[in-house]
């Protein structure tokens, strides 16, 4: 579901009344039946068409459909807390401690994966400032910069776990944090433009599924992530990661709360 | 931010590529009316002399299968 879920606050109300609108359709066989028939309907199509359309909007979509499949993967299995979900009201997401806790771990892996905990061959050691009456030597705290291709090798590596949407992001963000400042953008974007010149990568429909998007609108990894900037993917990535977590784990609910947030 | 995306019309209606998956050496696009995200379907992809096409999944089972990948996706 994720390929499309890069920020979606679930305290928007635009989320919420998308979300309160699919529950109310009350996803029943009905619906089922009409999905089920169109998508196997033998009928050979030219797939040639495209639109420019807003990436908010397909992540909305995207998410609908995610909570859909899940509800019908719900009543497959005969789960009956699926089948309650679907006749309520309105989605509330609930980040639990637990989930909270394992990502935060996550987050703090990558870290120590990337050169935190201990030297690591490829690593590129920066250390500033330097001393302007010794030339050469460094003073003060030692600054480690991160050599993207390590970066790009971890993303690729996390790109091929078991849970590659949250694995990436977990990477993603321990980059940012473990980077020194001046350096993220740098970083970033170099791994920006590997990518985006790997044809493979491109079409990749892991990063596809990712919400990667190399649009020729995108100038940055950042909006490649669906964020605005640098800014906007420090102060969101985490939180998003931990509800689209929580999502994948169910831990969403579904109440008649008229939408607001518990 | 805008994206350039697949879209295709089904029965007078635009579907639009939410999501792409691969299962089983195939290749299957999500597709979902942007208006109404519980109208959706899910078709295969089909690359011939260059051109892309879609067409139906084979039975139920490959439907609940894709269905599956989806929610844990």
């Amino acid at each position: 579901m994720d390929k499309i879920i890069n920020k979606l606050d679930f305290e928007d109300e635009e989320a919420l009344r998308m979300i309160n609108a699919l529950s109310n359709k009350k996803l029943d066989d009905k619906n089922y039946q009409k999905a089920l028939n169109e998508s196997t309907k033998q009928e050979e199509i030219k797939y040639e068409n495209t639109r420019k359309l807003n990436i908010r909007g397909l992540s909305l979509a995207a998410i609908g459909v995610a909570i859909i499949a899940s509800f019908w993967c719900g009543y497959i299995r005969g789960s009956k807390s699926a089948e309650e979900k679907i006749y309520n009201t309105s989605v509330v997401i609930e980040i639990t401690d637990e989930t909270s806790k394992e990502i935060d771990n996550k987050i703090d892996d990558y870290m120590k994966k990337m050169g935190t905990d201990g030297p690591r061959d490829t690593r590129i050691a920066v250390k500033l400032p330097f001393d302007p009456n010794n030339p050469g030597d460094a003073y003060g705290e030692a600054f480690f910069d991160y050599f993207p291709g390590i970066l790009l090798r971890d993303i690729i590596e996390a790109s091929k776990c078991d849970n590659p949407i949250i694995e990436v992001r977990c990477a993603l963000i321990a980059a940012v944090k473990i980077i020194n400042k001046p350096y993220i953008e740098e970083n970033f974007n170099k791994i920006f433009d590997n990518l985006k010149e790997d044809e493979e990568f491109r079409n990749s429909t892991t990063l596809n599924n990712l919400g990667f998007y190399f649009g020729d609108d995108v100038t940055n990894i950042w909006q490649m992530l669906g964020y605005d900037d640098m800014e906007d993917f420090y102060k969101n990535a985490r939180s998003d990661t931990k509800e689209i977590m929580s999502i994948m784990n169910n831990n969403y609910d579904v109440r008649s709360n008229n939408g607001k947030r518990m | 931010m805008e994206k350039e995306c697949n879209v295709v019309t089904l029965n007078g209606v635009e579907y639009t590529e939410i999501n792409r998956l691969n299962n089983k050496n195939n290749t299957y696009v999500v597709l979902a009316n942007l208006d109404d995200p519980s109208d959706f379907c899910i078709k295969k992809l089909i690359t011939r002399d260059g051109l892309n096409y879609i067409n139906g999944l084979d039975s139920e089972e490959e439907f609940k299968e894709i269905l599956n990948l989806i929610s844990k996706n």
